[in-house]
């Protein structure tokens, strides 16, 4: 018996009480692994996943030759944990709306990019979308951040891509417009697919997206056929894109079955 | 042992040897590696406030990237290289950093635990000047400039829509701002830094009819009733600090046409987030809306002016920007007036601009904002033997810095100069209230300057997760009362928890007479700073849509200007005002389908004032002339279907204390009567009440534009508020002065176009 006793005086040791000492890791493959962990998040809605690569991301934040990145990142994944919450606890989904667009203020004024431009704009919108009253004090902000990412970098498919949500989301009254959205999200797409990112740690991600807002554009418009098309694209580029899968292409169906 | 008993055991066994080689064998070569002599181990958990684990925090060693998230349990364990004394930091967002320090020796393990305690203030967030209602990101309460237009009864104007936030007193119907007990004197408004010396239009003792400034030029406000920083000098009682509008961020034009006004305007992004323009122009003409609604007899002149904005921003870098900012008003009115001694028509005719430029730039961690600017003003007021044309012109420039000081603190300098010029030409009674054209006039040439300096310097700090404090010193110097006062304020909150916080302010408040207030014969030149001390204690409770405020303040002055026997002025004047207000508020404004506030204030306030019996005159303490006991304001807003929304505003006010006329005397020789007051404070007007209601269709067209079409009813019961009494001219009868202001009706449309 006593193999067996120490066995399984070790399993539980090991497998249930002992916490392995993570490695010492460069910010390089912090980020990496941040960002495969955010990628596997995002897809299944999971809050416990997202919350760990923003730790990964922080602590890349500490290497100074990545902190443009790092910053970035955890603003991405606060970005996305403010998505996650928004319905639950708007508090939290508000306090990490803060943390993004204060790491975004720093990734800038260490180096000013037109990505981290988009992406502050995008965490403005978000922020107005939880409280609508401080659209008048937060828009121009989300404005004056998308005309600088515009003005370093118009061609980026992640700047079009931002402003054609904004326009989306932005009521008429604020100056929104769905048509240009429309054109924006085609415009994008067209620019993803000319984009040749071949460095793993810069930014790449927002094509399935596109597809995925050109579909709630086309749904909104009755055209279900363009809709579907758009949602089964974004899953040809994202298979496990949990938004698509398990929330728009339901909606759609049950849009469809409702007649 | 059963034979089925053995072979179990040794398929256990041959169970976990595999588990042990494929799945803890790798666990234990990394531990193994970790061990290696040239690294330590950091190991342990990182709880809440409660004990419990915290799962996903991130910990690591301060300025590196060694460290590791938490388990669900809240257990962490890293291996570095690091050696010596080191801080082991863990964060987690909503909570404040724990940190410990460590010794690291290679081949070690180190155990800590880290407490989260969850952040209950911020210092960005915290409102430790007590009460202020505030447009902007952080603050709770707020008033935009949507806000502004649809509160029912306000008029689309900034100071009517503040009014019905506790602690203004509702006077009469026009848009003064008399703040706990404090007249219209006694609040200071500023924009982008100028200040802005007439704020209202149609000026009159009681403020105005409107403010100044339209809100659609406004992107903030903040208005504190009291307690307020050491930012703000200059005003005894509250401050009203506005901002301009920033960068368009599109191209627009705006057209309304209204039964009294007509504008235009026009927001131009010359280069996209570079260089903006905005341009507006209005023209209000109140002679229809008097013909619509009856009234019109009452005017010689119905009120009507021009006024126009023309701004320009240039955002030259991220971090760097140049305001300019232009405003330019006129207005006139005729209407009949029935004095004692001379029954006529009063004409007013009012120039009024503003001339601001701001820069604003950031210099390594220091913001910095500097403004020129120049207020100009030209009246004039004619009615029997007055004929005065008074004017002003101020110029300013304020420079205000702040920067962090590391995450708990932040400082904060300033310092500006103003100079105003007082100008009085024409002709005005030598008695007061005698403005028969035959009495005898005072002829006027005059011009009376002043500059003040004042400089301040703000801490606020942050010493616990629940405390923020706030410590300023102010100073300003008066060249004609060549007179230095150094005002210390202080302010100090803490949170209970995250939805509630409470508060404690005090502070000296110095306020100076004005320029023409100093020359010889009607004034002092020996005139000193008003004093005044704020001392308040406020609770605040805010949860989901609910937002609860209360407030408790007293407040002695001390040196208020007075009129002396000796028919000049004297700073022996005092008094106090003590009271309570009350706020309530539920929902946001385009969020739900309801919304509102309620402002109830209770007010005592008492002060030593001038009473007139025939020439002489003596001094007494009563209620001040704007005790308001008790005022309520009720604003609700519905969303009624789709676009379609309406509201509602109640406001009921204590009429405000007067002085009654018991007798006259007349005067020898001549042909009119001085009064005999009674005891100062003695009676009261009726009560004030209101009810406004209002309801506006928005209509989208085309790619972002829109029509608005609104339809407010104002004074909905007719009420017929007295604002005051008249006297015939021997003072034998009294009769009871009305508003205007009875059941009106205003309708508009306004049209945006976005190309």
């Amino acid at each position: 018996m006593r193999p067996l006793t120490t066995m399984l005086t070790l399993a539980v040791l090991f497998g249930l009480f002992v916490t392995l000492p993570a490695q010492a890791q460069d910010a390089d493959s912090l980020i990496l692994q941040g960002k495969g962990m955010m990628a596997a998040g995002l897809s299944a809605a999971d809050l416990d996943q997202m919350r760990q690569a923003r730790a990964l991301f922080e602590r890349a934040t500490g290497d100074e030759n990545r902190a443009v990145l790092a910053h970035y990142y955890v603003a991405r994944a606060d970005h996305h944990l403010a998505n996650l919450l928004a319905e639950t606890d708007e508090g939290a989904a508000a306090d990490h709306l803060d943390s993004a667009i204060e790491h975004l203020k720093q990734a800038i004024a260490l180096e000013a990019s037109a990505e981290a431009y988009a992406l502050l704009s995008s965490a403005y919108g978000r922020k107005i979308g939880l409280k609508p009253m401080m659209g008048m004090f937060l828009g121009p902000k989300a404005g004056n951040a998308l005309s600088e990412a515009k003005a370093l970098d118009p061609d980026n498919p992640r700047v079009v891509l931002t402003e054609a949500i904004s326009d989306f989301n932005t009521p008429k009254m604020f100056g929104g417009s769905k048509t240009r959205a429309m054109v924006g999200f085609q415009r994008a797409l067209d620019l993803f697919a000319q984009e040749d990112i071949t460095d793993p740690l810069l930014p790449s991600w927002g094509r399935d997206e596109a597809y995925a807002w050109l579909g709630i554009a086309h749904m909104q418009n009755d055209a279900r056929d363009e809709a579907r098309a758009a949602f089964e694209k974004a899953l040809d580029v994202n298979p496990d894109y949990g938004w698509v899968k398990y929330v728009l292409l339901p909606r759609l169906d049950n849009a469809a079955g409702s007649e | 042992m059963p034979a089925c008993f053995a072979h179990a055991q040794t398929a256990c066994l041959v169970l976990l040897r595999t588990v042990f080689c494929f799945v803890l064998l790798p666990g234990l070569a990394g531990f193994a590696r970790a061990q290696t002599p040239d690294r330590a181990v950091v190991r342990g958990r990182v709880v809440d406030a409660a004990g419990d684990g915290m799962p996903f925090v991130n910990v690591s060693l301060e300025g590196t990237t060694d460290g590791a998230a938490t388990d669900r349990n809240g257990a962490f364990a890293f291996a570095t290289r690091q050696q010596g004394r080191r801080r082991v930091r863990a964060t987690m967002i909503g909570y404040e950093p724990a940190l410990r320090a460590v010794e690291l020796s290679p081949g070690d393990t180190v155990v800590v635990r880290l407490v989260l305690k969850e952040t209950l203030l911020r210092l960005e967030e915290a409102v430790v000047t007590a009460q202020a209602y505030t447009t902007g990101e952080a603050e709770t309460v707020t008033l935009s400039p949507l806000e502004v237009v649809t509160t029912p009864g306000a008029a689309a104007d900034i100071f009517r829509a503040i009014q019905t936030f506790p602690g203004v007193a509702v006077i009469d119907e026009g848009a003064g701002l008399f703040v706990r007990g404090g007249d219209v004197t006694e609040t200071v408004t500023l924009l982008d830094q100028a200040t802005v010396v007439h704020p209202y239009k149609y000026e009159s003792p009681t403020g105005g009819v409107f403010g100044t400034i339209p809100p659609f030029l406004v992107s903030g406000t903040y208005f504190s009733s009291g307690g307020f920083s050491a930012r703000y000098g200059g005003a005894l009682s509250a401050v009203l600090a506005m901002e301009s509008q920033n960068l368009p961020p599109r191209t627009s034009f705006t057209a309304n046409a209204g039964l009294a006004a007509a504008s235009l305007s026009a927001d131009v992004p010359v280069a996209s987030g570079k260089l903006g323009l905005r341009f507006s122009g209005n023209r209000s003409f109140t002679g229809l809306l008097f013909r619509v609604n009856g009234q019109r007899e009452a005017f010689t002149r119905v009120p009507q002016g021009l006024d126009g904005n023309l701004s320009l921003v240039f955002q030259y870098s991220p971090t760097g920007r140049l305001k300019l900012f232009n405003f330019v008003s006129d207005d006139q009115l005729g209407v009949h007036v029935a004095e004692p001694s001379f029954d006529g028509v009063y004409q007013g005719k009012t120039t009024n601009s503003l001339h601001n430029l701001q820069w604003t730039e950031v210099f390594d961690k220091w913001l910095v904002q500097t403004s020129l600017s120049i207020n100009r003003y030209a009246a004039q007021r004619r009615l029997g033997n007055l004929d005065l044309r008074p004017g002003d012109r101020t110029l300013k420039l304020r420079t205000d810095v702040e920067r962090g000081l590391g995450t708990r603190a932040r400082l904060a300098l300033g310092g500006e100069v103003e100079r105003i010029a007082n100008t009085f030409r024409g002709t005005i009674p030598l008695q007061d209230d005698v403005l028969d054209p035959e009495a005898a006039a005072y002829v006027l040439d005059e011009e009376y300057t002043a500059t003040r300096a004042g400089a301040y310097a703000e801490v606020e700090w942050q010493p616990s997760r629940r405390i923020v404090t706030r410590a300023g010193l102010r100073t300003d110097y008066h060249a004609p009362a060549r007179q230095a006062v150094v005002d210390p304020r202080l302010s100090f909150q803490v949170a209970w928890s995250k939805n509630t916080r409470a508060w404690l302010a005090w502070g000296l408040y110095h306020q100076f007479p004005m320029p023409y207030q100093y020359n010889p014969e009607s004034g002092n030149p020996a005139l000193r700073a008003q004093q005044a001390r704020h001392y308040i204690a406020g609770l605040h409770h805010e949860r989901d849509l609910l937002t609860l405020r209360a407030e408790v303040y007293y407040k002695p002055y001390r040196r208020l200007t007075l009129r002396a026997a000796e028919d000049n002025l004297r700073n022996t004047g005092r008094g106090r005002a003590r009271g309570v207000d009350l706020f309530a508020k539920y929902g946001a404004f385009l969020r739900t389908r309801f919304n509102g506030w309620l402002a109830y204030s209770f007010l005592q306030s008492r002060r030593l004032q001038v009473r007139h019996r025939g020439r002489a005159i003596t001094h007494e303490q009563g209620p001040s002339p704007f005790d308001v006991t008790h005022n309520l304001s009720a604003v609700g807003k519905v969303r009624v279907v789709g676009f379609l929304s309406a509201g509602l505003g109640l406001r009921y006010a204590t009429g405000r204390p007067i002085t009654p006329v018991v007798d006259a005397v007349a005067v020898e020789g001549q042909d009119y009567y001085l009064p005999v007051e009674g005891p100062v404070g003695s009676e009261r007007l009726p009560a004030f009440a209101r009810l406004d209601a209002q309801a506006s269709y928005f209509y989208p067209f085309g790619d972002g534009s829109s029509a608005t079409f609104y339809l407010a009813l104002s004074n909905v019961l007719n009420r017929a508020n007295v604002i005051d009494y008249d006297y015939t001219a021997d003072y034998a009868e009294r009769t009871e002065r009305a508003t205007h202001f009875r059941r009106s009706v205003y309708f508009g449309v306004t049209v945006t176009l976005n190309p």
